[in-house]
């Protein structure tokens, strides 16, 4: 209903539909592969995730990333890069935010 | 006026109570449908982009015969990938509530959930935090 019953939404809190929080991060993670040169990421390994506020249709997201943290793994031909992500409106309101692990390949020697 | 479906309120939620659902397929339409709308590919094809299973288990949890959670705010969660399902594979998931604390309006739950391929191997997990609605007086 939160996304679907416009109707029952004007009762709300948010007063009519919102996108569902994972669709906002499916989004931003396909903005991320436009943001920046393409890592060379090998898996994505995990996040840690927290929604903020509320994505209303017709609403315009951006995503800010910052790379948090690069850790060597025991294996050489890759590392552990931490990104931390924000998820903005167009009122700069910060929607979601989070921290996500890649592994991400080594150049060779 | 509208009918209203039964929910599942806070007081309703069995700590430790475990809730499979059914299975679903993924498939190369699934794959194409979810790049296509979010921009977000898998590395090669034949891969399912990581964050696709995690959506569709949020579906598969719909169609378990148990009323849904009444939410009010999704408010986390934490998410680990332990290996890439391919395109053909075959998922559902387990969850398990883990916490459950009563607050003034409402309470917050924890759920465990796994997602598990057509092998029985988990192939991704994590745990969600939900503010859940009590049941009105």
């Amino acid at each position: 209903m939160l996304q679907t019953d416009a109707e029952f939404m004007k009762q709300s809190i948010f007063g009519e539909r919102i996108a569902h929080g994972l669709l906002g991060l499916a989004i931003q993670a396909g903005l991320f592969t436009r943001a920046t040169q393409a890592f060379a990421t090998l898996a994505f390994v995990g996040l840690r995730w927290k929604f903020k506020g509320p994505i209303k249709i017709g609403d315009t997201i951006r995503l800010r990333a910052k790379v948090a943290d690069k850790k060597e793994t025991s294996k050489p031909d890759r590392g552990l890069i931490t990104v931390e992500r924000t998820v903005v409106n167009q009122r700069g309101e910060v929607v979601q935010e989070g921290e996500t692990d890649l592994m991400v390949e080594r150049r060779r020697a | 006026m509208s009918v209203t479906a039964p929910r599942f309120y806070f007081e309703d939620v069995v700590l430790h109570g475990v809730l499979e659902t059914p299975a679903m397929t993924v498939t190369e339409a699934h794959v194409a449908l979810y790049s296509g709308l979010t921009g977000d590919a898998a590395r090669e094809h034949g891969l399912v982009p990581d964050l696709l299973p995690l959506c569709l288990t949020t579906g598969l949890g719909w169609r378990v015969p148990q009323p849904p959670l009444a939410v009010l705010a999704f408010m986390g969660f934490e998410w680990v990938v332990d290996s890439p399902l391919r395109v053909g594979d075959t998922i559902h998931s387990r969850s398990k509530t883990t916490l459950k604390r009563s607050m003034k309006d409402g309470g917050v739950i924890i759920e465990e959930r796994q997602v598990i391929n057509q092998r029985g191997e988990i192939v991704q997990h994590g745990k969600f935090t939900f503010l859940v609605a009590k049941r009105p007086a």
